[in-house]
């Protein structure tokens, strides 16, 4: 079920500002209180797949002496990330109007 | 970083199975580290990181299937292995044989490649009345000038 929805996540969290691939790992973990605990090397093939369709930009940055990959939004991505909500949204509420 | 760093271990793993451009191999491989060192930085046990990154294959896949693999990298491992049959092949038909794979090789890549390949490759049919220019061809003549060689009956 994650599956079809991590591109969703991680556009979410990379709306936070610009992250680096541990950081999306670690901010997917404590946002969602744990819940979701994929293994880490899955979140690197999918931020360059959503690169790769112009949602999210990358550049090398040296920090603290260690050389890190930072992701950012673009500004496709910000409309992919408000239509995919809203279809979240609409999905999340159809399931809860049938589980009620 | 030893030898039995598992970082270390891990990355050569996961540099066996990509199969993606250089480029996109040495991208993934530096990502790969920079996200195992974060770990490790944030007091995670080395093994405990690569157990969290996922095994080396799967990830491997996974980027494998987002970047696609260059044709020249598919082709070339079933090409290697082709590469011996085929040249045994080759030193044990026939004549003929030769002349057909010269003649596939042809219509494959062109008539002159083919016949080069044919007079550069194929190996020359001895027969009994060569025997007597052996010993010359090898120098014996020069250094023994009293041995003679005959075919043996």
């Amino acid at each position: 079920m994650l599956k079809g929805h991590l591109d969703l996540l991680l556009l979410g969290l990379l709306r936070r500002g610009p992250q680096h691939g541990y950081a999306v790992i670690t901010g997917l973990a404590e946002l969602s209180g744990g819940h979701i605990d994929l293994p880490e090397g899955t979140v690197c093939p999918a931020l360059h797949k959503l690169e790769a369709g112009g949602l999210v930009a990358s550049e090398w940055s040296t920090s603290d002496g260690r050389k890190r990959r930072v992701y950012a939004l673009t500004g496709d991505g910000r409309a992919a990330l408000a239509a995919r909500q809203e279809k979240w949204s609409l999905f999340s509420r159809g399931v809860e109007a049938v589980l009620a | 970083v030893t030898q039995d760093d598992p970082i270390e271990v891990y990355l050569d793993q996961l540099l066996v199975e990509l199969r993606g451009s250089p480029r996109m191999v040495r991208r993934v491989l530096a990502e790969s580290e920079a996200h195992l060192r974060d770990a490790v930085g944030d007091g995670v046990d080395p093994g405990e990181a690569v157990r969290r990154f996922g095994d080396a294959r799967s990830v491997a896949v996974a980027c494998n299937r987002q970047t696609g693999v260059p044709v020249s990298v598919l082709l070339r491992q079933p090409l290697l292995a082709a590469c011996l049959p085929a040249s045994v092949g080759w030193r044990t038909t026939s004549g003929l044989g030769q002349w057909l794979s010269a003649a596939l090789v042809s219509a494959a890549v062109g008539a002159a490649f083919g016949m080069w390949l044919l007079r550069t490759l194929r190996h020359p049919q001895y027969a009994e009345e060569h025997a007597p220019a052996w010993p010359e061809a090898a120098g014996w003549r020069r250094r023994r000038p009293s041995i003679t060689w005959s075919w043996p009956s």
